[in-house]
């Protein structure tokens, strides 16, 4: 298995869950994480070099984001075949998690990747880095964050 | 008392299962392939009509100076196309893979500028050597024309280069800075809320 094969099967579902968050809709998050996948694809010797693989991947990701202005209308074939499949998947997924995903769509752009690079588990030295953003700011504001979800959660389960 | 979602525990359970490697793999060598193939198809056409005109010059010695210059300005048109080109298809994920998100809008800045270069200088450079090369070069071979076919052929090719020069060029040229505009301007919202 090749490195970037690795990185792939590694990496797949947490840049999407992150492009999820902040485009808040699951084909073009997709499209977006495609995206990503093809770049660092493209500069893969770049990453041979990278001491951390997930501050990398994570870095193009939401520079990628970041740049999201308009839903373009690019899919390749061979991916519709796969949103079906995934289409079926969704009735099984959980109100709850559509709701974390719905209230994380309320918040500003950059609070939604400052809590999913969180709740990816990416270090919070490298979140400052790639947000710019110093380690005390952005430990600060994802308890800030947190908090916030929690209120959108239970007003929205109390609405439901 | 009322039980408190879990929000670590609700996020790891969106899970999406990724596409297939190998289709993945077979996808991103189909595309590099593609790119190549249209890479070496350009420079090759553009090779091969930069030689053919220059086999044209020396086969067929020119009689009047015109078509010398014309033939010279025509080559180097093509030259500063095929340079640009090349550098162009380069560089295109810099930003994306090595920046934080501040450097990210400066270097999309510096894009914009780029491109504002490449869109009215060299643009503009490229169609004036063309043009000035193409009407010269005609102009021996539109002498031995007879009466009103030699205003033809001028009005043509004028029409051409007007169709390009005042529709085509500034739509293309439009369209991408605008394109850039909105994208510097949503980075530009994005960072204040570092603020």
């Amino acid at each position: 298995m090749s490195d970037f094969q690795q990185l792939y099967e590694a990496y797949w579902n947490r840049i999407f869950r992150l492009c999820l968050a902040y485009v808040g809709d699951r084909e073009w998050a997709r499209d977006v994480c495609q995206e990503c996948f093809e770049i660092a694809w493209r500069e893969r010797d770049r990453f041979r070099e990278e001491a951390q693989m997930s501050s990398w991947i994570f870095r193009i990701a939401v520079n990628l984001c970041l740049r999201q202005i308009k839903r373009e209308e690019k899919r390749a074939g061979w991916e519709a075949e796969h949103h079906e499949r995934q289409q079926l998947q969704a009735e099984r997924r959980t109100e709850l998690e559509l709701r974390l995903f719905a209230a994380i769509g309320q918040l500003p752009e950059l609070d939604r990747l400052l809590i999913s690079l969180q709740l990816e588990q990416v270090p919070q030295q490298q979140i400052g880095e790639m947000l710019n953003l110093t380690h005390a700011n952005v430990r600060v504001r994802i308890h800030r964050i947190k908090e916030q979800l929690q209120k959108l959660l239970e007003e929205s389960s109390h609405g439901a | 008392m009322e039980h408190k979602p879990n929000i670590d525990q609700l996020w790891q359970q969106a899970v999406e299962q990724a596409p297939d490697w190998q289709q993945f793999a077979s996808q991103l060598a189909a595309m590099e392939s593609k790119k190549r193939k249209e890479k070496n198809r350009v420079n090759f056409l553009l090779g091969v009509t930069i030689a053919f005109v220059a086999f044209i010059a020396f086969a067929y010695w020119p009689m009047q100076w015109t078509t010398l210059v014309g033939i010279v300005l025509t080559e180097c048109s093509m030259l500063l196309y095929l340079w640009q080109y090349n550098r162009h298809t380069k560089v295109r994920s810099e930003g994306l893979v090595s920046a934080n998100a501040r450097e990210y809008l400066n270097y999309l800045h510096a894009e914009r500028l780029k491109q504002h270069f490449l869109g009215k200088q060299l643009m503009t450079a490229y169609f004036l050597l063309l043009g000035a090369g193409i009407l010269l070069y005609m102009w021996e071979f539109v002498l031995r024309m007879p009466g009103w076919y030699g205003w033809l052929a001028y009005g043509l090719a004028m029409g051409w280069f007007a169709v390009n020069w005042f529709v085509f060029r500034p739509r293309i040229q439009k369209k991408k800075e605008a394109e850039m505009n909105d994208h510097i301007r949503k980075l530009e919202a994005l960072q204040k809320q570092w603020t």
